[in-house]
C-alpha cells in the first residue's frame, strides 16, 4: 500500500504561529461554552443536590409544594398511612427549614440557615458524610453542619476545630456541633445543618401554628422493598391517601425542581440565554478560522486541483482539518475550563459538575462548528479554477 | 488625493471582510450581553427602596435582603421618631408570602410589603394614592409587573381586567383593590402592597410590636450624619441606622458581588472580554496574513513602514466600527427578548455603549498593533 502524505497535518503544523492563533480562538470558544453551560448546571445540581443527597425512591409532599421553597407542608398522619401501604419498605418524615432558622457563631452575627431535621435512627441519608456522623445527633441540641457552607457561618475549617465549637446558637437557643458533612450552596441557601427531629422541636416550637411543631411534614421520604416495582408503588400511594398530598419519584422531584427554576425564574432564562449565545458567538470564531485558513491555501488548492485531485478529496481534507482543529483546542479548553470551575465552585460554594456526558456534549458541539464551519469555507474551494492561478 | 488602501482593502474582498466584521460584532454581542446581565442585576437590587421616600432607614442588624429583612421591636422606632432632626418615622413591614394564582390554583412565592395607614411612604405618586384603596385587611394592590405565574386574568400581566379577583395569601382570602408598577428583581418576581393589619393577618407570626424596616425622614435643616450618630448612640445595637445612599449601596453590593447569581455574571463579564478580544486578534492577525502580499509589494515600491502601519490601524478602527454597530444592534433586540422574558429591566444606556465602543476599539488597535508587526518585517524579496 502506497503511504500518503499526511497533506491535513502538514498544513496545519506549517505555521506553527499561525496554528497557535487557531487553536486559542476555537479554545476559548470551547471555554466559552463551557462556561455557560456551567452556570446553568450549577443552577440545576446545587439546587437538586439535597434530593441527591437523599435515600429515597418516592417522595411524599403537600399537594401545593411545586418547589423546596415553597416551604407547603402536609399532616404526619400521610407518614403512617403510608407505612401500610404494600410494597413500601420505610417512610420517614423529613423536616425542612429553609429560611425561619438563624444560626449564630460567638463572634458573629445571627445568619439565616437551612435546617433539615429527622429521627437520627432513620435512614433518610444517602450522602456517605452524613450516614458517618447522623447518629450523634441523638444527644439532645446537637447539629451536624455542612463544612461547605458560606466563610460567613464561621464554620472552622478543621474537623477538630469544628467539633470543639463553643457558643453557637441555632435560634438563639445554645447548639453544639457533633460532626460535618459536605453537601453545599445553592442560589438560595448559604449553609446547611442538620439537627434532630426532637431537637427541632425545641428550636421552632411555633413551625406549626401551635400545634405539635413536628405534627406537619415537609417531605416524606419513601423506601421500596427490594424488588418492588417503584411506579406500582406509587400508583398504590396516590390511591391510598387522600388528596391533600403528591407522591411521585424521586426523579420526578428534581425533574420539577429543574423545571421551576427553568421555565420560571428570571435566572434560568438569562443562565439559558447565555448558552445560546455562547454557542453562536463559538460558531462564528471558528468559521472566521477555518475560512480564514482556507482562504490562505486556495493557491495550494488550486494546485493540487490542477493535479487532478478531485472534489471528494477536498471535502475529506477539510473534514480532517476541522477534527484536528477540534481536539488540539479541546484539550487546553477543557482544561482552562476545569480550573474556571474549580475557582467558581471555591467562591460560590455551588456545585459546578464537569461530567463526561457535558464534556462530550462540548466536545461534538466544537466539532460540529469546525466541521460546519470547513463545509461552508469549502464552497470556495470547489469553485477554486485552477485557470486562475497561473 | 491619495488614494484611501485601508478602505480599498476592506471592500476588496467582500466575502472575507463581511467574515471580519461578523467576529468583531459577535464579540460586541458577547460584552454586551453579559455586562446587561451584570447590569441587570446591579439595576434591580435597589429597586423597591428606589420607590419609598426616606432619608434614613432603620433596620434589624441581622437584615439579610428584603424578603429576609428580620425585626425591629416598634419600640425603636418611638426612640426614633424623638431623636432631635427626625421629621417622621413610618414602620414598614416586608415578608415572603405564598401567592395563589387565581386561575390555576398553583401558588407561588410573592413579596408582601404592608404600610400603615395614611403614612407617606412611597415617592410614585400611583402608588401613595392606590394605598388609600386599602380600606380592609382583605384588600390588596399588586405589582403590574408581577410575572404571568402569579395568575392575572388576561394571562399576561395584571390590569384593570384584574380588580376585584379574589386570591388567597397563606391560605387567607384577598381582593385585589388596584395595581401599581414597582418591578421585579432576581429576589422576588411579584410583589403586593396591603394595609399594616392585612399584613398581621397573613402573617399570624407576626404581631403590631414588630416591623421590618422604619423609615426616616428628616427635618428640612438636619443633617444625615449628625443624625444618624445620635440616632446609633440613642438606639441599642441590635438595630442599624443607614442612609438612603448606603442602603441602595448594600442592595447593589449584595446583588453583584455576594449573591452567586451576581458572582457568575462577573464572571460571565471576565469571560466576555477575555473571548471577545480573543475573536478581535484572530479576526485582525488573518487579515493582515492574508494581505502581506500587497504589504510587502507596497514596501517594494517604496512605502515606508510607518504608511504601512497607519494602513492597518485604519483597518483596525474600520472594522471595530463597523463590527460595532450591528452588535449595538443585535444586542438591543436581545435586550428586547430579554426584558420580555425575565420580566426584568435591561436596558442600554450610555455609559455601558461608551465602555463597549472603547473596548472593541482598543482590542482591535491592540489585535491591529501586534499583527503590524509582521508588516514591518515583511520582506519585498520574499514576495517573488
Amino acid at each position: 500500500m502506497r503511504r500518503r502524505v499526511p497533506l491535513v497535518w502538514k498544513n496545519l503544523t506549517h505555521h506553527r504561529q499561525r496554528l497557535l492563533i487557531a487553536v486559542c480562538g476555537v479554545g476559548f470558544a470551547v471555554v466559552l461554552m463551557f462556561t455557560e453551560i456551567g452556570f446553568r448546571n450549577a443552577l440545576f445540581d446545587s439546587t437538586v443536590k439535597i434530593f441527591r443527597d437523599l435515600d429515597a425512591d418516592v417522595i411524599v409532599a403537600s399537594k401545593a409544594y411545586y418547589s423546596l421553597i415553597s416551604q407547603e407542608t402536609f399532616s404526619r398522619r400521610r407518614i403512617e398511612q403510608a407505612r401500610g401501604c404494600p410494597g413500601v419498605g420505610g417512610v420517614f418524615p423529613l423536616y425542612v427549614e429553609m429560611f425561619g432558622a438563624a444560626w449564630k457563631n460567638p463572634d458573629h452575627v445571627a445568619i439565616p440557615i437551612r435546617v433539615l431535621a429527622c429521627d437520627p435512627a432513620d435512614p433518610v441519608f444517602s450522602n456517605p458524610g452524613i450516614r458517618q456522623c447522623i447518629a450523634a445527633l441523638s444527644q439532645p441540641d446537637t447539629a451536624i453542619v455542612d463544612r461547605q457552607s458560606k466563610p460567613k457561618y464561621g464554620f472552622p475549617d478543621a474537623p477538630t476545630e469544628l467539633l470543639g465549637l463553643r457558643g453557637a446558637e441555632l435560634c438563639s437557643r445554645s447548639v453544639r456541633v457533633v460532626g460535618s458533612f459536605a453537601m453545599g450552596c445553592d442560589f438560595m441557601i448559604d449553609g446547611t445543618v442538620i439537627v434532630s427531629s426532637a431537637s427541632l422541636a425545641g428550636y421552632r416550637p411555633l413551625r406549626a401554628w401551635g400545634k405539635d411543631p413536628l405534627s406537619v411534614v415537609d417531605l416524606g421520604i419513601v423506601q421500596v422493598v427490594k424488588g418492588a416495582d417503584v411506579r406500582k408503588v406509587i400508583e398504590d400511594l396516590r390511591r391510598i391517601l387522600p388528596p391533600d398530598v403528591s407522591i411521585d419519584s424521586k426523579e420526578a422531584f428534581v425533574a420539577r425542581e429543574i423545571r421551576f427554576w427553568n421555565d420560571s425564574t428570571p435566572v434560568g432564562y438569562v443562565f439559558f440565554l447565555g448558552v445560546v449565545i455562547g454557542f453562536l458567538v463559538g460558531v462564528v470564531i471558528c468559521y472566521q478560522i477555518i475560512y480564514a485558513d482556507i482562504s490562505d491555501h486556495m493557491a495550494e488548492f488550486a494546485t493540487l486541483k490542477a493535479m487532478g485531485y478531485r472534489n471528494r478529496y477536498f471535502i475529506g481534507f477539510i473534514l480532517g482539518e476541522a477534527l484536528y482543529l477540534s481536539v488540539l483546542s479541546f484539550v487546553p479548553g477543557l482544561l482552562i475550563s476545569a480550573a474556571i470551575y474549580q475557582g467558581l465552585a471555591r467562591v460560590t460554594g455551588l456545585l459546578m459538575l464537569l461530567t463526561v456526558p457535558r464534556a462530550a456534549l462540548v466536545f461534538s458541539l466544537t466539532l460540529a462548528m469546525c466541521t460546519f464551519s470547513g463545509a461552508l469555507a469549502m464552497r470556495k474551494v470547489l469553485a477554486a479554477d485552477p485557470a486562475d492561478l497561473f | 488625493m491619495k488614494t484611501p488602501l485601508a478602505w480599498h482593502n476592506l471592500l476588496h474582498s467582500k466575502m472575507r471582510t463581511a467574515t471580519a466584521v461578523a467576529g468583531v460584532t459577535f464579540a460586541v454581542v458577547l460584552i454586551f450581553m453579559q455586562t446587561g446581565f451584570l447590569g441587570m442585576a446591579a439595576q434591580t437590587s435597589g429597586m423597591i427602596y428606589d420607590a419609598l421616600d426616606f432619608d434614613l432607614v432603620v433596620r434589624s442588624r441581622q437584615y439579610r435582603r428584603l424578603s429576609d429583612a428580620a425585626t425591629i421591636a416598634r419600640s425603636r422606632l418611638y426612640t426614633v421618631a424623638s431623636t432631635r432632626g427626625v421629621a417622621s418615622v413610618a414602620a414598614v413591614h416586608v415578608a415572603p408570602g405564598q401567592w395563589r394564582n387565581p386561575v390555576t390554583g398553583r401558588k407561588r412565592m410573592i413579596l408582601t410589603i404592608g404600610v400603615q395607614p395614611g403614612s407617606r411612604v412611597f415617592k410614585l405618586a400611583e402608588i401613595q394614592h392606590k394605598a388609600d384603596l386599602l380600606e380592609t385587611p382583605e384588600f390588596v394592590l399588586i405589582d403590574r409587573k408581577s410575572r404571568a405565574e402569579f395568575g392575572p386574568a388576561n394571562g399576561v400581566r395584571f390590569g384593570n381586567g384584574d380588580l376585584g379577583a379574589e386570591s388567597e395569601v397563606a391560605r387567607r382570602t384577598v381582593r385585589i383593590v388596584g395595581t401599581f408598577s414597582l418591578g421585579a428583581g432576581f429576589e422576588s418576581d411579584g410583589a403586593i402592597l396591603l394595609d399594616e393589619r392585612g399584613f398581621l393577618r397573613i402573617h399570624p407570626e407576626r404581631t403590631s410590636q414588630e416591623a421590618s424596616l422604619g423609615l426616616i425622614k428628616l427635618s428640612g435643616d438636619a443633617q444625615a450624619e449628625s443624625v444618624t450618630a445620635r440616632l446609633q448612640s440613642a438606639l441599642p445595637p441590635d438595630v442599624q441606622v443607614l442612609a438612603r445612599a448606603d442602603v441602595l449601596g448594600f442592595e447593589r453590593n449584595l446583588w453583584v458581588r455576594e449573591m452567586p447569581v451576581g458572582i457568575m455574571f462577573q464572571f460571565g463579564v471576565a469571560v466576555a472580554l477575555i473571548v471577545g478580544t480573543a475573536i478581535v486578534y484572530q479576526v485582525l492577525s488573518s487579515d493582515v496574513a492574508n494581505h502581506m502580499g500587497e504589504y510587502a509589494t507596497l514596501k517594494a515600491i517604496g512605502y515606508g513602514s510607518g504608511y504601512l502601519c497607519s494602513v492597518v490601524l485604519q483597518q483596525a478602527i474600520a472594522l471595530a466600527l463597523l463590527g460595532f454597530l450591528p452588535g449595538l444592534a443585535i444586542a438591543e433586540a436581545l435586550y428586547c427578548v430579554t426584558e420580555r422574558m425575565t420580566n426584568l429591566p435591561i436596558s442600554m444606556n450610555a455609559g455601558r455603549i461608551v465602555l463597549v465602543l472603547t473596548l472593541s476599539l482598543v482590542m482591535c488597535i491592540v489585535s491591529g498593533l501586534a499583527a503590524v508587526r509582521k508588516v514591518r518585517r515583511a520582506d519585498p524579496a520574499d514576495l517573488f
